[in-house]
């Protein structure tokens, strides 16, 4: 009836997982409880569950990456300190339960933190700053974000019920396989991903079809902001590489389930074609995520220098070179596999090439600040973080790229240090800028400045202190994964990581606390001018928040920067702003399809986990039923009336005449 | 070495760089009445090729550097050397390590023992899950696979002993599966085959199979003999991969990996306990 | 693209692959468009089958013909179903097939040649003869 399902897959006896998933369950029941009882949950439902809104949706893809940040950040603290303790010693966590530790936190990193950030990020302003109304396609925008938490969700569901996988963040076979890991972890991990990889992949095709066919009029491709073009870019590449990804997982479920052989050493299988394909995947991958990030630094580095972008077009093209470079250095992943000094060579050398771009990129912030007039509000500190930290991690990452370099420091804490460095000081810091950078328009409120100043120095600080002792520890021969060890010149740099780590622990408490103390001094934080940061892109033409339908009257373009070339003519005319004609607008409809849709794949998932296949069947039936009264629907669209449009409009600009005039007369 | 000169030439960009983000960044401070502003400067033919020149050709350089090295470097290579190569067989095992000397027709369990001064070609495969075989000291690492055969040549150039590794994560017993290196001088690495030679039991495919079983932290031990081919019988899969673990059989996974929870740690205590009563 | 997005903003985007029929084109001419579509591919499979069956073409030649019907069959879907053409309307199909296409290319001869070099270097079959000295 219940499959592999039994009570002994809740780990009554191991206090550790049973304690923290005690926590998390009391911490989600107290906020259900709480929302229930505020009466709260009629309007989440309207508001937010049902929204096909592209702001809202990438508001909460923000908040699902923020929350899993704090799950995997607290498993990086297990780690951390347990390598502190375990020195000639078992410390406090087995083995069995350190790998998934190790598993589930690079899973969560990139699948559940980076990915939702970026994709979140890409969201909420691509389409303003296209100056356009929504995506190409909202529902199904909508889906992609719950079958994100989906996944999401069942990550987090095995710390309860199972186990996660064993195998570190790519499942390797064949200790990936049955015979070597016969429970139910692996499952977990492929299930989650296969079906937030849908998600993601829809969204990519949601995106790239909003880049490249609907724009605001005259916003032509080279009038693009910089962090549209680093999201066509990375949309692009999802829609190219998750194929891969989900093939690639495929191929190993049919293994796990149905008793293929495609990484297995019997019947022609091969366990070097799954480390190909993963990679294939896997290095477009680092590119989707660092490439929004990218974009975020171009449109702050800018911003706050109160300069244009330096170089514009060959950002672009540097852009574009990295798209299509991302698919030629996979194999740089698994030198040490031996394909023999020709291929070795060749893809070094394509990983090195793939660096100049990303130069060009940096030298092109460097000049953007040169002869500007820089203020060091938060998102700046991020970006100007992010440019000397990543220029460390790129070098170590060349250096990687130097087979020989990478045949003695492969699976070293080295790489382990070094993709931080890139993840951290690149994704991370970018989606923080981003976060920051945008916030005030998504709630119509600034973060508080002194504590966003705090944390990123307690961010920074620990991550130096936290991943320079691990460039130094792969140097002297320590590999990565290791639950304990015996050599005693390891430990001093293992304890200083430690104190990184609680560093940046404290960088992220100060994240929360600004997040709280924030939304509550929101009315002295507030800005009603919609341009807080005297911005230079159209999402800075609208109030803040944004009304449903963005933009009253669709913005003309006229230049590369739209909105301060709108500024600037204002300025010079010195005149007040015509009144615009306004015309009733139609608008998307919000629908539960992609909640139910979601519901149903987390019903799906949790069977084939646990091969209770009456379940599968009913969850598969009802996500089909789902997309069958989807696609009957009669009613698609809403009404805005012309009044209603010009009501909201006039309320906007009358709140920005006159926060604008309080503005000159406190100066 | 390789690794230090790729370094320094990425250092000579990136110092100045780093230094020329801070400098900008703090000299054009909107608190500074000295700086120039110019706030429409967004294109300079002359820097946009500079920006590109500058990374494209160090990553000209370093490419030539990697081409070369990958090549001269390649683990498969043979060293250059006037004494024939020593071979030793390296089987990665759950969890621990088997070496085969075809040639003394000894073999031994995490405790590697080679000639100073002579090349030694390691044939390496694996009997189940991947690893990396690597002893930081002597040079390269390569992974180990089941049903592959890899090779890797490296030479101790002064006896000693040193200190060897798996690289690639491979299961619960992974942090246990490092091995003691002794490098001898050519008389006392005779001295060791023959000492090997008079005792211990002799590794048969019988024998292998009840190795290949999942242990954690073997104590070093050796084969007095060890039967001809075997290498081959486990590269050629005659013998089968090794079983992964006997205690669970897929439905009870959660139950399985509480009794393993509690024996690992047990297993760990006792190691401890080995370690500091000073046995390895 | 969604109704409201597509009402919106035809004046100034381009159309969706598709959207031609809709626009007032001539039915007749869109089905029978589809019929020589269908009629073609249905040639071309029907020849993949019978190449691959008979002993008329010189036997080594199968595969290569094979190979090239499956292009040919390629064409004809692009074509006739999914509307790519020459158009200036279509500049963004077209590119993004080419972007597909450079990407399947590269990570199949890539996966091919990285595999072939690790099997070359990593087989056990002809390492045993010569380790069986």
């Amino acid at each position: 009836m219940l499959g592999k399902l039994t009570w002994a897959a809740i780990p009554l006896d191991q206090p550790i997982p049973l304690v923290a998933s005690g926590v998390v369950g009391l911490v989600l029941v107290g906020v259900l409880g709480l929302i229930v009882v505020k009466g709260w949950l009629p309007y989440l439902w309207r508001e937010w569950i049902t929204s096909v809104d592209h702001k809202r949706i990438g508001i909460m893809y923000c908040l699902l990456a923020l929350v899993m940040l704090l799950r995997g950040f607290s498993d990086a603290l297990l780690m951390r300190s347990q390598q502190a303790l375990a020195y000639q010693a078992p410390g406090f966590l087995p083995p069995e339960h350190y790998n998934q530790v190790f598993s589930a936190h690079g899973t969560l990193m990139i699948f559940f933190v980076s990915m939702p950030f970026v994709i979140g990020l890409m969201n909420f302003a691509v389409p303003l700053q296209l100056g356009i109304r929504d995506v190409a396609f909202p529902t199904l925008n909508s889906v992609s974000f719950w079958l994100t938490a989906t996944g999401a969700l069942l990550v987090n569901i095995s710390l309860v019920v199972g186990e996660f996988a064993r195998t570190g963040w790519l499942p390797y076979p064949p200790l990936s396989e049955l015979t070597y890991s016969p429970g139910v972890g692996v499952d977990y991990y492929l299930w989650a991903l296969q079906i937030s990889g849908v998600g993601t992949l829809m969204s990519g095709i949601n995106l790239v079809t909003t880049i490249l066919k609907i724009h605001a009029p005259g916003m032509t491709y080279l009038r693009m902001p910089m962090f549209c073009w680093t999201s066509l870019a990375s949309n692009l590449l999802i829609v190219a590489a998750f194929p891969i990804l989900t093939a690639t997982l495929a191929m190993l479920l049919l293994d796990r389930y149905l008793g293929f052989h495609f990484f297995t050493n019997e019947a022609g299988g091969n366990a070097m074609m799954f480390m190909n394909l993963i990679w294939a995947w896997g290095h477009p991958e680092v590119y989707i995520l660092i490439l929004p990030a990218f974009g975020v630094f171009s449109e702050v580095v800018s911003t706050f220098s109160q300069k244009p972008l330096f170089g514009y077009r060959s950002m672009v093209g540097a852009t574009m070179v990295i798209c299509v470079l991302a698919f030629s250095v996979w194999l740089h992943h698994f030198f040490t596999m031996g394909a023999g000094g020709d291929v070795n060579a060749i893809f070094g050398i394509l990983s090195m090439i793939i660096a100049v771009p990303t130069g060009v990129k940096v030298f092109n912030w460097l000049f953007t600040m040169y002869g500007g007039r820089v203020t060091f509000a938060p998102p700046m500190l991020w970006a100007v973080g992010f440019m000397v930290t990543f220029v460390i991690g790129g070098m170590t990452g060349v250096l990687l790229a130097v087979p020989p370099a990478d045949f003695v420091l492969h699976n070293s804490l080295f790489l382990v240090a070094h993709f931080h460095n890139v993840v951290i000081g690149g994704v991370l810091f970018g989606a923080f800028a981003g976060y920051t950078y945008w916030f005030p328009k998504a709630f119509g409120f600034r973060l508080d400045e002194r504590l966003g100043k705090w944390s990123f120095w307690c961010w920074i600080g620990g991550f130096y202190l936290a991943f320079m002792p691990l460039y130094v520890l792969g140097l002297i021969g320590m590999t990565r994964r290791m639950q304990h060890y015996d050599v005693a010149a390891w430990r001093p740099w293992l304890l200083i990581a430690g104190v990184g780590a609680l560093l940046i622990l404290a960088g992220i408490i100060l994240q929360v606390a600004q997040l709280v103390i924030s939304i509550r001094n929101r009315e002295s934080l507030r800005d009603l001018t919609g341009d807080p940061w005297n911005g230079r892109s159209l999402e800075w033409a609208t109030a803040s928040p944004p009304p449903a339908f963005n933009f009253a009257v669709l913005p003309e373009v006229a230049g590369e920067e739209a909105y301060w070339s709108i500024k600037e003519r204002a300025r010079e005319q010195a005149q007040a702003e015509e009144e615009l004609s306004y015309a009733e607008i139609e608008m998307p409809r919000n629908s539960p399809t992609g909640f139910i849709c979601a519901f149903f794949a987390t019903v799906m998932g949790f069977a084939l986990i646990w091969h209770i296949w009456w379940m599968v069947a009913l969850g598969a039936a009802g996500a089909f039923a789902t997309f069958v009264v989807f696609a009957w629907r009669n009613r698609s669209e809403y009404v805005i009336p012309a009044a209603e449009v010009a009501r909201v409009d006039r309320a906007y600009r009358a709140a920005r005449r006159k926060a604008y005039a309080d503005l000159q007369a406190a100066q | 070495m390789i690794l230090f000169d790729s370094l320094l030439i990425m250092l000579a960009i990136v110092g100045p760089t780093i230094l020329a983000t801070l400098g900008f960044a703090w000299w054009f401070r909107a608190s500074n009445p000295r700086a120039q502003r110019l706030p429409d400067w967004a294109y300079s033919g002359r820097i946009e090729l500079v920006t590109w020149a500058i990374p494209l050709l160090t990553i000209t350089l370093l490419g030539g550097v990697a081409w070369i090295g990958s090549h001269q470097l390649d683990p498969a290579r043979p060293l250059a050397s006037k004494t024939p190569a020593l071979e030793v067989q390296v089987v990665s095992l759950d969890w621990k390590w088997l070496f085969i000397y075809p040639e003394q027709r000894v073999a031994s369990v995490n405790q590697l023992v080679i000639p100073a001064g002579q090349p030694v070609h390691f044939s390496l495969t694996s009997a189940s899950v991947m690893n990396s075989f690597f002893v930081p000291q002597l040079g390269s690492m390569i992974y180990t696979m089941n049903g592959m055969a890899a090779d890797l040549n490296l030479q101790a150039d002064e006896p000693g002993t040193l200190w060897g590794l798996s690289t690639h994560y491979s299961g619960d017993g992974f942090s246990d599966m490092h091995f003691e290196v002794r490098a001898l001088d050519a008389a006392g690495f005779a001295g060791w085959v023959a000492a090997t030679r008079q005792g211990g039991p002799v590794l048969d495919s019988a024998r292998y199979v009840e190795l290949a079983k999942q242990s954690i932290k073997d104590l070093p031990s050796t084969f007095r003999e060890a039967e001809t081919g075997l290498f081959q019988k486990i590269v050629s899969q005659e013998l089968a991969p090794g079983p992964g673990p006997q205690d669970s059989h897929g439905g009870q996974s959660g139950q399985s990996a509480q009794g393993r929870a509690t024996t690992g740690a047990q297993t760990a205590a006792l190691d401890a306990v080995i370690c500091i009563t000073g046995e390895r | 693209m969604s109704q409201a997005a597509q009402g919106r903003d035809r004046h100034h985007a381009d159309t969706a692959p598709g959207d031609a029929q809709r626009d007032g084109h001539d039915l007749a001419q869109g089905v029978r468009s589809y019929l020589i579509g269908l009629g073609l591919a249905v040639l071309l499979t029907a020849v993949s089958f019978f190449v691959a069956g008979t002993s008329l073409v010189w036997q080594p030649s199968i595969p290569v013909a094979l190979f090239v019907l499956a292009i040919a069959q390629m064409g004809v879907h692009l074509v006739f179903f999914l509307h790519i053409t020459t158009g200036p309307d279509n500049v963004n199909n077209v590119m993004a097939l080419a972007f597909g296409v450079l990407i399947v290319i590269l990570l199949i001869a890539g996966s091919l040649w990285i595999m072939s070099h690790l099997n070359h270097n990593m087989l056990p079959m002809d390492r045993l003869m010569q380790m069986q000295r």
